[in-house]
């Protein structure tokens, strides 16, 4: 909190955001749904919110079949939770009325603060944060979407319904928080809670840093930032956070406040970017550049076991293909070594001398055609100790090499048979969909969330397999060996069938 | 909580914004740092005196409120070797805007590093090493870290350097005495702790590092306004 650092018991309170018995909205029009209050409550009684909703407006008697109420005072009960989404102007009246009932659990959803540049905006944002302060309210925003949680039915923004999971998402951005929940979603990677928090105006990132951290249904957070007010305390957190749950972070924007201090040295070289950069390598926190590689992680870190090296096996790609995802590999920082004479020995009477390579990577196309093939295959690299991660190049059933008609759908047995063996080493394949031909694309993305959906990370592009691998290999480097027996980190990934 | 000359320093030097050099020496010698050998002088029979307690060959630089960067105005003389030289530096520096006084220093070898440190306005004092010398601003080989430094911090930042293996002993140079940069480093790093309430930048440019030790040879530390 502004001006204060929150004590463990201060951060767990934060829990009643993502599951409010009640929720009391104010600024509900009477009219036409439109984004805000109404828009909020509609979308909540959609996914099936089972507390108490009340919409508050001194002009109406029932808003979506709701029950209205002319102002806080009239309610039978103290909300757990007030949403705020009247214009900007009329935010510090409603402030004060819910610090007088005693509700004390406030997001202002509405904008028009700090952000919109003007001195007026400034000076409200102040005195939003000043009335925090001084009437005790834990407000989220102002200028954000707020709480989100799918165990709590709490979707009135992300996936909706969303997927329960273990993932925790704190964010500036609402938008890039909605896509990301679709997206993770989408494939099986589900949310315990998501913050958006906007400005920021009294709780701040670290806060809810501190809350996830605390949060036992949380294993792995999802950071996307722009900026920090108390960067030493985020840092001072993130540090002691980072061993235990990973931290997966996307930072948006080069700093318009950071000016180097011309007559130094050390100003003109540590612009924002590289001071970024040192933070996140010095506290453990995993960097990514763009949302692809925040999901990416996010499904590595998800669902894969820890990695005890970074020596991968790559199957199936095809002579060109062979040698373009070693160079990936090297590129990436990890390795391709040879197989140990023992797996060389179980795939060589089955791989042909001519047109195909038995080796690292193994060049052969009967590991797309008979589940066999690649079951010897991967059983010879769970068991070599050069072998530490596994990327299986798949085709989609309709393009399989050599095969007269579509081939047979196989994905059923993998699933099982990698399943069977709890993932002992990190295996994930990768699905090239992408261009123009929209069947192709179906059922390439189709093929690819049912692998994920399984527990098993799948990637549009060997890149983006090698991107995810190489932040998780030196995540574990870092920490996940040292951590312990636990062959997993926090809690594994429910069965992801809720979407299928 | 900083030794009460160190607060004398910063309150005197707030009037122009910077600590003279001669301070900065003195606060870094305070804590523990090691720095050449160095006086001050005004008059020419004075110079010649203390030039030759320290021994020849020396270094001269203006001191002035007025001149942040030395170099600029030429107010850094390399290499004197006689009291002759020194005498005429002296009456050239002392037309310089501001003059003070010239301090003399000891000559020192080794290998040039910068280690400084700003204080970033989202993540307070951050440390900064560098490989110094003229390309320092064309190669930008830097690591940086939030203060204050653990000795892995200290370990990380140097690793991270391209140009580490010049450090390391390359091609039949010496190694520099890591132990005693990375204790340069830590010692540095909780210095700025202390004071990010006044100082805004340090530079340290150069600490010249040998098989030996590390000293701070020159010291430019900016002050908040």
């Amino acid at each position: 909190m502004t001006g204060g650092r929150m004590n463990r018991k201060n951060a767990q309170e934060l829990g009643r955001f993502f599951n409010p018995e009640s929720i009391a909205v104010i600024g509900v029009s009477r009219e036409a749904m439109s984004f805000g209050g109404s828009s909020f409550l509609h979308h909540w009684l959609k996914a099936g919110y089972s507390g108490r909703l009340y919409p508050i407006n001194p002009r109406a008697t029932e808003i979506l079949g709701l029950k209205a109420y002319p102002s806080l005072r009239a309610l039978p009960e103290i909300p757990d939770l007030v949403m705020v989404a009247v214009r900007a102007d009329l935010v510090p009246a409603a402030l004060t009325e819910c610090a007088d009932v005693g509700a004390k659990f406030v997001h202002v959803l509405t904008a028009g603060f700090s952000e919109i540049g003007t001195p007026e905006g400034r000076e409200l944002e102040a005195r939003l944060a000043a009335i925090a302060k001084e009437r005790d309210l834990r407000i989220i925003g102002p200028n954000c979407m707020g709480p989100y949680s799918p165990s709590s039915r709490l979707t009135a923004w992300g996936a909706n319904p969303g997927l329960d999971g273990r993932l925790g998402i704190i964010s500036q951005s609402g938008g890039v928080t909605q896509r990301f929940t679709e997206y993770i979603c989408s494939l099986g990677v589900g949310v315990s809670k998501a913050a958006s928090i906007g400005n920021a105006a009294v709780l701040d990132s670290p806060d809810f840093l501190e809350f996830m951290a605390g949060d036992s249904t949380i294993d792995r957070i999802a950071v996307y930032l722009e900026s920090i007010r108390d960067g030493r305390r985020f840092f001072d957190l993130a540090r002691r956070v980072t061993p235990k749950k990973p931290v997966i972070l996307l930072k948006g924007g080069e700093s318009r406040r950071g000016a180097a201090t011309v007559s130094s040295h050390t100003g003109r070289m540590a612009g924002d970017p590289v001071i970024w950069k040192s933070v996140l390598e010095q506290t453990g926190i995993v960097p990514v550049a763009n949302l692809q590689e925040w999901v990416d992680a996010c499904l590595a870190f998800s669902l894969l076991p820890k990695t005890r090296g970074k020596g991968v096996f790559i199957v199936g790609g095809g002579g060109g293909n062979s040698v373009i995802f070693s160079d990936a590999c090297i590129r990436a920082g990890l390795e391709v070594p040879s197989l140990g004479r023992r797996s060389m020995d179980r795939i060589r009477p089955f791989v042909p001398v001519a047109g195909s390579i038995a080796g690292n990577p193994l060049d052969f196309w009967g590991t797309y055609l008979v589940n066999d093939f690649l079951f010897e295959a991967l059983g010879a690299a769970y068991e070599d100790e050069n072998i530490h991660m596994v990327i299986v190049d798949r085709l989609i059933p309709r393009i399989a090499f050599h095969s007269p008609e579509p081939t047979a759908d196989s994905f059923a047995e993998i699933v099982d048979f990698i399943r069977s063996r709890r993932q002992v080493k990190p295996t994930v394949f990768t699905i090239d969909y992408d261009g123009g031909d929209p069947d192709l694309i179906r059922q390439g993305s189709d093929l690819r969330a049912r692998f994920c959906r399984a527990g098993i990370p799948a990637y549009p592009s060997f890149e983006r397999a090698v991107g995810a691998l190489a932040r998780f290999d030196r995540y574990c480097r870092r920490f996940g060996l040292a951590a312990g027996r636990s062959s997993r980190f926090g809690k594994e990934e429910k069965d992801g069938t809720a979407l299928v | 909580m900083l030794k009460k000359e160190v607060r004398d320093i910063l309150e005197k030097s707030r009037k122009w914004g910077w600590v003279l050099e001669p301070d900065a020496q003195k606060i870094f010698s305070l804590y523990g740092f090691k720095t050449p050998k160095y006086a001050v002088a005004t008059q020419a029979r004075q110079a010649v005196r203390l030039a030759r307690q320290i021994g020849y060959p020396v270094v001269a630089k203006i001191v002035s409120p007025a001149v942040v960067h030395k170099s600029d105005v030429d107010g850094v003389v390399v290499g004197i070797k006689d009291d002759e030289t020194l005498v005429r530096t002296l009456s050239r520096l002392s037309n310089i805007d501001g003059f003070v006084g010239m301090l003399i220093a000891e000559m020192v070898k080794g290998l040039e590093l910068i280690v400084g440190a700003k204080n970033d306005f989202q993540f307070g004092p951050m440390i900064l090493l560098g490989m110094g010398g003229v390309g320092v601003e064309i190669y930008k080989d830097v690591s940086l870290r939030m203060a204050p430094l653990n000795t892995r911090d200290a370990d990380r930042m140097i690793q991270e350097l391209t140009a580490r293996k010049l450090l390391t002993g390359y091609r039949g140079s010496e190694p520099i005495h890591l132990n005693a940069l990375k204790k340069t480093l830590v010692t540095f790093s909780r210095l700025m702790m202390d004071m990010q309430g006044v100082v805004e930048s340090v530079d340290l440019n150069p600490v010249m590092c040998t098989a030996k030790s590390c000293m701070v040879v020159d010291a430019r530390m900016m002050l908040k306004k």
